[in-house]
């Protein structure tokens, strides 16, 4: 199972949650993230989630909606499904896995990580 | 610049309390007139302004007389277009606001390309050019992603960089209108507006983002059941404010009324930008009667400094190098 967010969602993605035509992390994660977890663990397949051509993607947005996802279904779960594509930003993906591991105390991590540095 | 402002019975009045006044009211100055590099001065001649304004005889025009200003910077022309905003809708629309344009031609042109005039009425001359070296100041409000998409668009093309490369600039904005729309605000506010203006140089992208809500100092919840730091919570009571900020970048403080930690991502977002992956340099953010400086991520050219008069709001500047 493949998900777009570029083409099946919006190539500019909001905060945390707004109006619809903002699209923001919230309605991402109740209309397309959730579902197709869900239906990709219902057949027992990966959830390839394809992250290139968008603007970027804020950290609220994906707080919301990755580690909504991880809040909800637990983060070993999540990552035993989901996969990601993200030729454009590498680094991206790592960002997300580590909301998705840690999506309860993931702020306080980095502001300690720059007070160390 | 002394305009006989008076209290009594706990209210403000302007000359003689018997007369309401109704000309147009010239505010000169002389002063450079930059936030950053001169905030002391340049949020005192503001705060007259805003001080004139709330005297409750006062029903004219305030003209802010920039004639024999030497410098002044983009970020005090935001300043001033929301600033009088506020203020006209503050007064219930009895106080106006117009300008008088600066004589030295740098300023006078820089004053005019910004497309100030479409925002105050000022003289009679009447022209916004139109120039690659500007995003023009644009204002809005909430998450206004067409907006965005155009700045990112102008962006991609002055740093002559993809759109994955400039993902960090579109980011910032995201969090900074976000923060605007759900913190700077009283709830109940109608128009949660912000202002943001590009400027392109032969090696750099200089950014600003404003808004005048209730500036990062007062919009922290602090509670006492979560492990804030207890010094930042004593720089707050003792007026630190730049300290404050600082801690709310570094994301020791929440920021966010629901507390929970995982929340209150945005500043520290922003802050990562400049000292994790070094894509900005020239930080610098006024909000309240705080003033943090980063020149890059050595914390060696970072400063605070603490005001005694209060910036209406929060500024963030940057600079992208090319």
């Amino acid at each position: 199972m493949e998900l777009n967010i570029s083409t099946q969602y919006s190539d500019m993605l909001g905060a945390r949650s707004g109006k619809r035509e903002e699209y923001p992390g919230d309605i991402f994660y109740k209309e397309l993230l959730k579902p197709y977890y869900l239906k990709a663990v219902e057949n027992n397949e990966k959830l390839v989630i394809n992250l290139d051509g968008t603007y970027g993607y804020p950290s609220s947005f994906i707080d919301e909606s990755f580690g909504g996802l991880s809040r909800e279904f637990g983060s070993q779960k999540v990552l035993n499904v989901i996969q990601f594509i993200s030729k454009d930003q590498p680094g991206l993906i790592d960002v997300i896995t580590e909301n998705i591991r840690n999506p309860y105390n993931y702020n306080k991590n980095r502001a300690k990580k720059y007070e160390e540095s | 610049m002394d305009f006989n402002i008076f209290a009594e019975n706990g209210k403000k009045y302007i000359f003689d309390k018997n007369i309401y006044f109704k000309d147009e009211l010239k505010i000169p100055t002389k002063e450079n007139l930059d936030f950053f590099e001169n905030p002391i001065e340049t949020i005192k001649y503001f705060n007259k302004i805003s001080e004139i304004s709330q005297c409750i005889n006062f029903e004219g025009t305030i003209l802010l007389d920039l004639r024999e200003v030497g410098f002044i910077s983009i970020d005090c022309i935001m300043y001033m277009i929301s600033f009088t905003r506020k203020l006209y809708i503050d007064s219930n629309k009895t106080v106006k606001f117009g300008f008088i344009a600066p004589k030295k031609g740098s300023s006078r042109k820089l004053v005019y390309k910004c497309g100030l005039k479409q925002f105050i009425s000022g003289d009679k001359e009447n022209y916004i050019e139109d120039c690659d070296d500007y995003f023009r100041i644009v204002a809005g409000t909430g998450r206004n992603l067409n907006i965005l998409r155009d700045i990112n668009e102008f962006s991609i093309d002055k740093l002559n960089k993809s759109k994955a490369q400039c993902y960090f600039i579109n980011n910032m904005f995201v969090e900074m209108m976000d923060n605007t729309e759900s913190h700077a605000y009283d709830i109940n506010e109608d128009n949660k507006i912000w202002f943001i203006f590009v400027e392109n140089t032969p090696t750099k992208l200089k950014y600003t983002f404003l808004d005048n809500g209730k500036g990062i100092p007062n919009t922290i919840y602090i509670n006492r059941s979560f492990e804030t730091n207890l010094v930042e919570m004593v720089d707050k009571a003792l007026e630190k404010e730049s300290k404050f900020i600082h801690s709310c970048m570094l994301g020791d403080i929440l920021r966010t009324s629901t507390q929970k930690a995982y929340r209150g991502r945005g500043l520290p977002e922003i802050f990562s930008y400049l000292v994790k992956h070094r894509y900005i340099i020239n930080l610098k953010i006024i909000s309240g009667k705080g003033l943090c400086i980063y020149k890059s991520f050595l914390k060696n050219s970072w400063k605070f400094l603490d005001l005694s008069d209060n910036f209406e709001g929060t500024m963030f500047y940057w600079e992208v190098r090319k």
